[in-house]
């Protein structure tokens, strides 16, 4: 009896504690470069629809992207996250290229090597950006 | 009411839920859309699916209240009513029994089949519905006979039926409750529900409707799945093999959670050189709790039918309510199909395990209490293991569920350019609810879950 009262417990504790991102369960609040890094393309949608600032870059957790808490913008998080669903609907949903920032994204990709994001990035109208040599890739 | 809340987070679904919801509504009256949905398909009769969908549908319109709060809060009340009902027809009376409820409700809410009643939805799960309804005939008739609770058995019967074939369920245990002279099964109420079994497969017969036949589903033989096209090219000709096969994996599906979906997980692990640790934990836990109810049957058959008390005689209905539920699966396995026999098999590990607690209680020596303690120490953790399984799968699913309303846009989710503007808004009302519903990504899950809890 004692695993189910256990059991019992833990389920009411994750009533009382869940929608504060108890301990039981994970927490549901995200950043948008979060959700696009774990692949929640509902919640993508969601805040983009919004009104989130597609291009504002903010924290990734530890393990989401890389082995420790990361900042970068939601593209960026889409091309780590090799994500060509995630690069068009950011894209689609307002994020905003420059050359720079292009060029960022192209040299992640270039260490991720993913086909896809390489031809949407390509397909972005943009004239010469600076090489990989004399940008600042996050890591 | 955990259990309620893990599957009430779970977005209404695209697949099998937004077309239901959608066709339903078209309809000018009830009545229309019952005559329609009647000759909606050649293999099955459900027109309930559609008459729920678009009460359910009408209850949100009317209240002004969310369709998901309408729908989901529907699935996670009957997730609620089965467990409710559970405890009910054990009816615990001694603290000897409350202890014995507790380990059944792990393996009701633990078993694979549970899991799937509260995962799917048609948009609400009818095997559920089935389950439900098949616990309230148990309840009654192990309770003196009262003429609501036939009338309502009845009722549940008609339909159960018009909302989809496993409700056939609910009949075998009305019949088998008055062949076995348990207390509420009079048998004119057997004799009415097997009229009505004999009406409803008249009126399918007279709308020509027949059943799915091979290669309509695809379904496991032994390491492998196999397309419907692959079926039909292997077994069109001599389906036999395939149905006897299905039968018996319908079975052992229930009784040793293996195969799945018709594939044995242990050939799968061979051919491939590894065992996910979920088979392992899954195996164990049944065959110990199947164990046990073996053990107490092979005590029940030590005495003449005609002296059996309730108990034996619902472990009796259980074993038939299994095999049934296997012969349904001759076509196919699917976890939904079992779901009423694992509700049932959870009733029988109830008497099993309260059976061997009362003979430790009473006669039993220093080894077999040693034995009865292990073997309620290690399948009570496996079982209790396994239930926090299901809420793992069930948060799964609403990622999943979530996700699918944001790749498509709301035309091609309201049935693409012939969509009427109407669909198109309630696509966008009901896309909105959907991603209004927060849900955890399994990301923020155990990195072990997977290799633990889902096959």
């Amino acid at each position: 009896m004692l695993p189910a009262c256990l059991v019992a417990v833990v389920g009411l504790w994750s009533i009382l504690a869940n929608n504060a991102g108890g301990w039981v369960w994970a927490p549901d609040e995200v950043n948008l470069p979060e959700a696009v890094a774990t692949g929640d393309y509902a919640e993508v949608r969601r805040q983009l629809e919004s009104g989130v600032d597609p291009n504002a870059p903010a924290d990734v957790r530890k393990r989401l992207l890389g082995s420790k808490p990361v900042r970068v913008t939601p593209l960026q998080a889409a091309v780590w996250a090799r994500s060509p669903i995630m690069v068009k609907m950011l894209i689609d949903g307002g994020a905003i290229v420059s050359s720079t920032s292009l060029a960022v994204l192209k040299c992640m990709n270039d260490e991720n090597n993913n086909h896809d994001v390489r031809v949407l990035l390509d397909a972005v109208p943009m004239g010469r950006g600076p090489s990989c040599s004399e940008v600042t890739v996050p890591r | 009411m955990s259990l309620a809340q893990s599957v009430y987070r779970i977005p209404i679904q695209v697949s099998d839920s937004l077309e239901v919801i959608l066709v339903a509504k078209h309809p000018t009256s009830s009545l229309s859309l019952l005559q329609q949905a009647s000759r909606w398909s050649s293999t099955t009769l459900r027109p309930m699916r559609y008459l729920q969908a678009r009460w359910l549908s009408g209850i949100a319109e009317a209240t002004g209240w969310s369709y998901h709060m309408v729908f989901r809060g529907a699935h996670a009340l009957l997730a609620i009513s089965i467990v409710a009902l559970f405890t009910w027809v054990a009816n615990p009376r001694r603290w000897l029994d409350v202890a014995a409820l507790g380990f059944a409700l792990t393996v009701l809410v633990g078993l694979h089949t549970f899991d799937a009643m509260m995962r799917e939805s048609f948009p609400v799960n009818h095997f559920a519905e089935i389950a439900a309804a098949t616990l309230f005939v148990l309840g009654t008739i192990l309770r003196p006979a009262r003429l609501l609770g036939e009338t309502i058995s009845i009722a549940l019967l008609v339909g159960g039926l018009l909302l989809i074939e496993s409700a056939v369920l609910i009949w075998v245990v009305i019949l088998a409750g008055a062949v076995l002279h348990m207390p509420g099964a009079r048998r004119r109420t057997a004799v009415t529900a097997t009229v009505i079994v004999m009406l409803f497969m008249a009126v399918r017969s007279y709308l020509e409707i027949t059943g799915p036949g091979i290669g309509a589903h695809s379904s496991g033989w032994g390491a492998v799945t196999l397309s419907g096209d692959e079926l039909k090219a292997a077994f069109a000709d001599d389906p036999w093999p395939f149905f006897v096969y299905n039968v018996v994996g319908g079975a052992f599906s229930l009784i040793a959670s293996e195969p799945r979906f018709g594939v044995y997980q242990l050939l799968a692990a061979r051919e491939s050189g590894s065992l996910s640790p979920v088979v392992i934990v899954n195996l164990l836990s049944s065959l110990l709790v199947t164990s046990a109810i073996v053990i107490c049957c092979r005590a029940a058959l030590r005495v003449s039918p005609r002296a059996w008390g309730n108990d034996q005689k619902a472990l009796a209905m259980g074993t038939l309510v299994i095999g049934v539920s296997a012969a349904l699966c001759a076509n196919y396995i699917k976890d939904d199909i079992i779901s009423t026999a694992g509700v049932m098999y959870a009733v029988m590990t109830y008497i099993a395990v309260r059976w061997l607690l009362d003979r430790v209680d009473t006669t039993s020596t220093m080894m077999r209490v040693v034995a009865v303690g292990l073997f309620l120490v290690i399948s009570a953790s496996l079982w209790a293991f396994r239930v926090a399984g299901t809420h793992y799968d069930l948060r799964r699913s609403a990622f999943v569920s979530r996700n699918d309303w944001a790749l498509k846009d709301q035309r091609t989710l309201a049935g693409g350019e012939a969509a009427s503007r109407d669909d198109i808004s309630l696509v966008m009302r009901l896309r909105a609810e959907a991603l209004a519903q927060r849900v955890t990504s399994p990301s923020f899950l155990p990195d072990w879950g997977e290799r633990y809890w889902v096959e």
